[in-house]
């Protein structure tokens, strides 16, 4: 049986303690100083993400959410107002595929997830698409997504980051043309 | 001196085990975990990371009707607090998890009952739930925290709800009858 000296064994076990001490100590600091990084991009530009190329065409503020079936348009919360981001989508890579991670940027790098997550605006039919899956590569494809933003916050948005929570690089930022 | 490899092999994995077995329950159990206590009254608001949050309203019954119907009834009594909680930094106000305490009592939120949750420059009102013994309500305190996992550093609000053994009778005979929370409601902050 091969045998092998204490002094190395002592140096592994040193080396999995310090490895082991620095990652407890990464994660707790991460933890506390955790802030996200953002790149903005010029207006109009489209920004990359998932393998798919994203532009923001138009940031419409509106205080009725019109429903396509005609029914009831939807009313945002008292004091609030609905953002509607009108984006497109252009897949390159088709091994990777959009998962629609959009959310709305506002001052001091507030951020608001998209509204049918948390609000009753899912009640409202609308005509565009929130989320295309299964993009087909190099189609163009115009999707919308819904804010609910604090009125008084409604001319201070800076555009639309595109979430991907598989990376540590900088979220990029898309704003529209008129921004 | 020597060691065979395979002991070595041995030593190492029980090494990592027992990192591994302090990181886990560490994780595990949030007792263990350091925070920091916020202390607050019913009616005035506490001041946490993010925003605040304040208990306005206390109310008791033994029959919970829920979506237009009876959901449950109980030989205890229900509890439901009312609670707004306000985002007013730059970043959502979570404190999705809600605890009675009493002594060494802890009531967990009836069935998904939770805390509040409210979006930057918004306040959220909800009413949570407890379903509680009524002859352990002394000094109740609701708890609201964070439920993620991996922190590095958490708050938690304690707000006394004025049950004291002066009124404690008092609240046992109105736990009487229906009780209906209210659904979710949420505001831009004026």
């Amino acid at each position: 049986m091969r045998m092998l000296p204490v002094r190395r064994i002592l140096l592994v076990v040193a080396a999995v303690t310090a490895v082991s001490i620095y990652l407890i100590w990464w994660v707790t600091y991460a933890g506390i100083h955790y802030t996200p990084r953002y790149s903005l991009r010029p207006a109009g530009a489209s920004g990359d993400v998932q393998g798919t190329s994203v532009r923001l065409l138009s940031l419409i503020r509106s205080d009725k959410l019109a429903a396509a079936d005609g029914g009831q348009p939807g009313s945002p919360e008292p004091g609030a107002i609905w953002i509607v981001a009108e984006l497109e989508a252009v897949r390159h890579d088709p091994a990777k595929e959009f998962l629609c991670g959009t959310e709305l940027v506002g001052p001091e790098w507030r951020r608001w997830t998209p509204a049918s997550l948390f609000t009753a605006s899912a009640g409202v039919q609308r005509s565009m698409p929130s989320c295309p899956l299964d993009l087909s590569v190099d189609q163009p494809v115009r999707f919308e997504a819904l804010f609910l933003v604090p009125a008084r916050y409604a001319n201070q948005l800076l555009g639309i980051a595109l979430r991907d929570d598989s990376t540590a690089a900088r979220t990029t930022v898309i704003r529209p043309p008129a921004l | 001196m020597r060691m065979a490899q395979s002991r070595l092999v041995g030593v190492l994995a029980a090494i990592a085990l027992v990192v591994v077995s302090t990181i886990g329950l560490r994780l595990s159990d949030p007792e263990e975990q350091k925070f920091e206590v916020i202390n607050g009254v019913v009616g005035e608001p506490a001041k946490v990371n993010n925003g605040e949050v304040t208990v306005t309203e206390l109310r008791v019954g033994t029959i919970l009707k829920q979506f237009g119907r009876i959901q449950d009834s109980t030989d205890g009594m229900f509890m439901v607090i009312r609670v707004t909680g306000a985002a007013t930094g730059p970043r959502p106000l979570e404190l999705n998890a809600a605890r009675l305490l009493s002594g060494d009592l802890r009531y967990e939120g009836y069935q998904s009952s939770s805390g509040v949750h409210a979006e930057p420059g918004f306040e959220t009102t909800v009413d949570v739930v407890f379903e509680v013994a009524p002859a352990h309500i002394d000094d109740l305190t609701l708890e609201l925290g964070s439920n993620e996992v991996l922190r590095g550093y958490q708050q938690r609000v304690r707000i006394k709800l004025g049950i004291t053994p002066a009124n404690m009778e008092q609240w046992r005979t109105t736990a009487r009858g229906l009780i209906e929370p209210m659904t979710d409601t949420t505001r831009a902050i004026p």
